[in-house]
């Protein structure tokens, strides 16, 4: 049920939702995975939701820069295939800020599942 | 995987440039997203040559870069002014700015009051002109514009008529410019003050740049 909840966050592509969670999902990915670059987290994220939620360029990029002068994000520049490549990974501060904003993104569910289906109760 | 030529990435760039992403830190993220992009649909079997993959591309995208293009103006000014703030009320910023205030009371010893009038009034612009030569000459990289340090000279100028629209309140109030030598002292030195942070600041993105992107320091 919590999954297919979540599930059903993400796929809401225009709203408010999703939109307040973008952050979260950015964190949440590179929490998982060492480090990644832009178009590596789209592909990711449209894998994972079976390309119900398409990252665009334009809501991406400014969120990821806006983490990195946050001081939660570190970057490393490499080149790749005749090209440079910057790549994002979390810093101690992200690392910390996303197990909070994962907590406050579980709340948040819970409380929705309480009052969208008012047989759940809230731990 | 089938990766793209130096020409290709070399025609992105080009294009994107000319599209008006005019600094090379963020169009060098495009064009990686760009070319990876290409490089996918090449990968799931589209045949046509890179130009025409490329034109339908950037058929459905290109008002998203752009996009982001503008938005990344706000995110850096917002990293600028933390920076600028930071170092305002750091211990050094503090020092800073007595010391270019002492100075002047230094210079007061030794020159007469229309002199030194003339000092207070000059000095900043005379400061911002060695600096801005010495940057253009020695300091810029090629024609290569990363965006945090371009967008310094802007910094300067709205605070530059900051301070002087608060200060001529108390100076000049009904159109009579005073030469209150302490008003002045501390409104050239607040200015100073600035453009020494905003130089501090420049060095830092310029060593922040060099060591992600490897630009030349010379």
């Amino acid at each position: 049920m919590h999954k297919k909840f979540m599930y059903v966050c993400l796929v809401m592509k225009n709203s408010q939702l999703y939109k307040g969670s973008l952050t979260t999902i950015i964190l949440k990915l590179l929490n998982e995975n060492d480090k990644m670059y832009g178009y590596e987290i789209t592909q990711k994220v449209k894998e994972i939701t079976k390309g119900e939620l398409k990252l665009t360029e334009g809501a991406l990029y400014p969120s990821l820069h806006k983490l990195e002068a946050e001081g939660l994000l570190d970057v490393e520049v490499l080149k790749v295939d005749n090209r440079l490549r910057k790549y994002y990974k979390l810093t101690e501060q992200g690392t910390k800020e996303t197990v909070n904003k994962l907590a406050e993104l579980e709340d948040y569910i819970k409380t929705m599942r309480a009052l969208v289906n008012p047989k759940f109760r809230m731990g | 995987m089938k990766t793209l030529s130096k020409e290709n990435i070399k025609f992105i760039d080009t294009y994107l440039e000319n599209s008006g992403i005019d600094f090379i830190d963020i169009r060098y993220e495009m064009i990686d997203h760009v070319a990876s992009e290409i490089e996918a649909r090449i990968e799931n079997g589209d045949d046509r040559t890179f130009y025409y993959i490329f034109k339908d591309y950037m058929a459905e995208n290109k008002s998203k870069l752009l996009k982001y293009n503008s938005k990344y103006h706000w995110i850096g000014d917002r990293l600028i002014w933390n920076r600028l703030l930071k170092k305002s009320f750091s211990l050094r910023g503090l020092i800073i700015f007595a010391a270019i205030f002492m100075s002047f009371n230094l210079i007061e010893l030794y020159v007469s009051k229309v002199y030194l009038i003339r000092i207070l009034k000059d000095a900043p612009l005379v400061i911002m002109v060695i600096i801005g030569v010495f940057y253009s000459t020695f300091m810029r990289t090629k024609n290569e514009k990363y965006s945090l340090i371009e967008r310094m000279g802007l910094f300067f100028f709205i605070v530059f008529y900051g301070i002087n629209l608060f200060f001529n309140r108390f100076t000049a109030p009904m159109g009579y410019v005073t030469h209150d030598l302490i008003l002045m002292k501390i409104k050239t030195t607040f200015l100073i003050f600035i453009l020494v942070l905003l130089t501090l600041c420049t060095l830092e993105f310029k060593k922040d740049y060099h060591l992600k992107y490897g630009i030349d320091n010379s």
